[in-house]
């Protein structure tokens, strides 16, 4: 399958973009950088990348009810004399309103940012991106174990929970008894999964993990000039933008 | 430097990590208005301390937040709760019942004064899309300030959270085999005390 | 050329009671292979464990004496600076992946990768063994997705391709069915071949008296028998010992009691022709 062109970006470029861009939102502190800007723009590469279907279905759940809840929280309920319409005890305000716009605005540019180099990145190249530039060995353990961890005990908890069932282990009713259910399930799961933990670290060892010696990668991930360029870029349009905003005179404030 | 922890506390960290997501997943099949979802990281503490416990918690939701990264700010929720039950642990907290009930208080107490000020500032007072959200819905419209009723509907759902998970964990601790045990940093502490 | 050299070894595990060895010496020659039996509990594994540094390095315990590789001391090697000297092969071939690659073939670099070895170099070895040990069908396969006979042969793959000269194999097969059994047994003959000194833990006798040069029987913290093949599986007293004896030479011993006096008693088919032709 041929690569979309953000799938080819090298990894760690792409997240230190992705960065970039949420620290802007944060220091410039307009909502429309997230909804007109970002917003817009991560939605085409998504396109342009192949991914629309899968990433837009992942930013709008992530975002609609969380945003819809932060609006009616923060436009009706924010202190102010300056109100547009008024039913009992819901005030919707001015600064409301643009407190809500400028936060998920934000919001909005980690979740979209973040959720495309996630779309668009296998972990391990990620990992093995962040090795190369001195994570240690032991981080990338940690991050790539556990997610493949977490499918298999959870799969491993399903059939526990039913073998318990069979059993007699109520697993419904009232709050108690559902309560009482979840310590014999989890249980026998931690400890034998604990108590390999002496085997696995003998396997590990046996396969040279502690070696002292400087790891090498089967992956071979190497960022390409325009990987290398591409976040200074981002990172001189940010900065200004900044000034536009911020320095009198030339712009924005 | 490859390893900062042993290898048998590397490896723990990823079991804990999947034990609190199974915990998370559990509570809801059962329908439990409660998260359990730092039962791995409190075991950690328990049996290696504070570092790797903070390390377990703080994956924990940086791998939530690979499908919904409004849940790496809380992070933080994590990693302080796992230096207050660390901490406690290299003390020796989990070898009586009366200090494991102390810490979980701890724990308690770290979780709010974190997650109430992530929530409060960064989402506005929803929390990313939890269920504390709709009860502190419940509190603004009863004339709360924001940070009152983030701060309140935080308390319902906290309290018998933290409570429950750390008596998880200290019955968890005493079920686990003595030569598996003795082989975690601080492992060796509680099997002095069965002797 | 002795390879491993274990010099007056007792051990006692910390939360042991009694010791598991007392003043054990035993020395391991290069290209031999050598068979461990013994009961159950009798340390077969616990020896495994002290001939790789796994104890003391994982597992502590009361240890007095010495264990050298070439002259060097285990005991103050690093553990992962063993890997590609010393290879293990774990009974459970279930905890025997790392548990972090996507694919069988990831899976068996995963080593080479810790050791530094060049990319070249390392697809180089991977290829080798996967041809070596013909599991060119689950080169592309998840490793946790593989039955507990292909995650066993992975997991040698994985040991070997760091190509260590010794190897140790504690039970590889005790979990595994006999099509599994068997494959594992044609890898041990190949790496016989190679003239690797292997160090085999074994239940199935006849396994052993097939493939073994030399066998040791361990009993009560110490090592009760130790000599070639034919000449300990021909004892009688092995199976007091809580050990079998491979079928051919049950018949030898029976035949030798019962009817009339055997100028050997043989441990293998070729054996048993050779002493009952002039019978029949």
């Amino acid at each position: 399958m041929k690569k979309g062109i953000v799938s080819k970006m090298y990894p760690l470029s792409k997240l230190i973009i992705a960065l970039l861009l949420g620290i802007t939102s944060i220091v410039v502190h307009q909502w429309q950088f997230g909804y007109f800007v970002v917003l817009p723009v991560m939605f085409m590469l998504a396109l342009v990348d192949g991914k629309f279907k899968s990433y837009s279905k992942k930013v709008l759940s992530a975002m609609i009810i969380f945003f819809l809840f932060i609006f009616l929280v923060q436009a009706f309920f924010t202190p102010s004399s300056n109100i547009i319409w008024e039913w009992k005890f819901l005030k919707l305000s001015v600064e409301g309103l643009d407190k809500a716009l400028n936060l998920t605005s934000t919001i909005s540019v980690f979740l979209t940012t973040l959720l495309l180099v996630f779309e668009t990145t296998n972990i391990t190249d990620l990992m093995v991106s962040l090795q190369k530039t001195g994570m240690p060995n032991s981080a990338a353990y940690v991050f790539l174990a556990s997610l493949q961890m977490i499918p298999e005990m959870s799969k491993r908890s399903k059939v526990i929970m039913q073998a318990q069932r069979a059993r007699g282990i109520e697993t419904e009713g009232n709050m108690w008894v559902r309560t009482k259910a979840f310590f014999p399930t989890l249980s026998p799961l931690i400890i034998s999964s604990i108590t390999d933990i002496g085997d696995k670290a003998a396997t590990l060892e046996a396969r040279a993990f502690s070696s002292s010696n400087p790891n090498s990668f089967y992956r071979d991930l190497s960022a390409r000039r325009i990987d290398k360029i591409l976040p200074w870029l981002i990172l001189l349009a940010c900065v200004l933008y900044m000034v536009w905003v911020f320095v009198p005179g030339i712009g924005g404030m | 430097m490859k390893k900062y922890f042993g290898t048998m506390t590397l490896i723990l960290i990823p079991i804990a990590i999947a034990v609190n997501f199974i915990g998370g997943q559990l509570a809801s099949i059962l329908k439990l208005p409660m998260y359990l979802d730092m039962i791995g990281t409190i075991l950690v503490a328990a049996v290696a301390g504070p570092v790797p416990a903070m390390v377990a918690g703080g994956v924990t939701n940086l791998i939530l937040g690979l499908s919904s990264p409004t849940w790496i700010p809380y992070a933080i929720v994590q990693i302080a709760c796992g230096a207050v039950a660390g901490y406690a642990a290299q003390k020796g907290a989990f070898k009586s019942f009366k200090w494991t009930a102390l810490t979980s208080i701890g724990i308690w107490a770290a979780a709010l004064l974190t997650a109430v000020p992530i929530t409060t500032i960064l989402f506005g007072g929803i929390a990313g899309g939890g269920g504390g959200s709709v009860i502190t819905a419940f509190f603004l419209t009863t004339g709360q300030g924001l940070w009152e009723s983030v701060a309140s509907s935080a308390l319902i759902t906290e309290t018998v959270d933290k409570f429950l998970s750390t008596f998880i964990v200290f019955f968890l601790v005493r079920s686990l085999p003595v030569s598996t045990l003795v082989k975690f940093p601080l492992g060796k502490m509680y099997v002095k005390d069965s002797e | 050329m002795k390879a491993l050299e274990v010099k007056n070894l007792s051990f006692k595990y910390l939360i042991g009671k009694e010791k598991v060895f007392e003043n054990l010496s035993l020395s391991i020659n290069k290209g031999e292979l050598v068979a461990i039996i013994g009961r159950n509990g009798s340390g077969k594994t616990t020896l495994c464990n002290l001939l790789r540094g796994f104890i003391p390095h994982l597992t502590q315990g009361d240890l007095e004496g010495d264990i050298l590789l070439y002259d060097d001391s285990i005991l103050k090697m690093d553990l992962s600076d063993l890997s590609d000297k010393i290879g293990y092969i774990f009974q459970n071939p279930f905890i025997q992946i790392s548990g972090i690659k996507e694919t069988v073939y990831e899976e068996i670099g995963f080593g080479l990768e810790n050791l530094g070895v060049p990319r070249d170099e390392m697809i180089r070895r991977i290829e080798e063994i996967i041809k070596l040990l013909k599991i060119e069908d689950l080169k592309d396969k998840h490793p946790a997705e593989l039955s507990g006979g292909q995650r066993q042969r992975v997991a040698i793959a994985s040991i070997l391709a760091m190509d260590p000269e010794i190897l140790i194999i504690d039970e590889p097969t005790s979990q595994l069915d006999p099509k599994g059994t068997e494959e594992i047994f044609e890898i041990i003959k190949i790496l016989k071949e190679q003239n690797k000194t292997i160090i085999l833990v074994e239940h199935k006798i006849d396994l052993i008296a097939e493939y073994a040069d030399r066998v040791i029987l361990l009993n009560d913290k110490n090592i009760v028998f130790d000599g070639t093949t034919s000449e300990i599986l021909s004892k009688e007293d092995v199976m007091s010992y809580g050990t079998n004896l491979p079928q051919i030479a049950k018949l030898g011993i029976e035949y030798n009691n019962k009817v009339e006096k055997l100028s050997k008693i043989p441990s293998v088919l070729e054996e048993a022709v050779e002493v009952f032709k002039d019978k029949v």
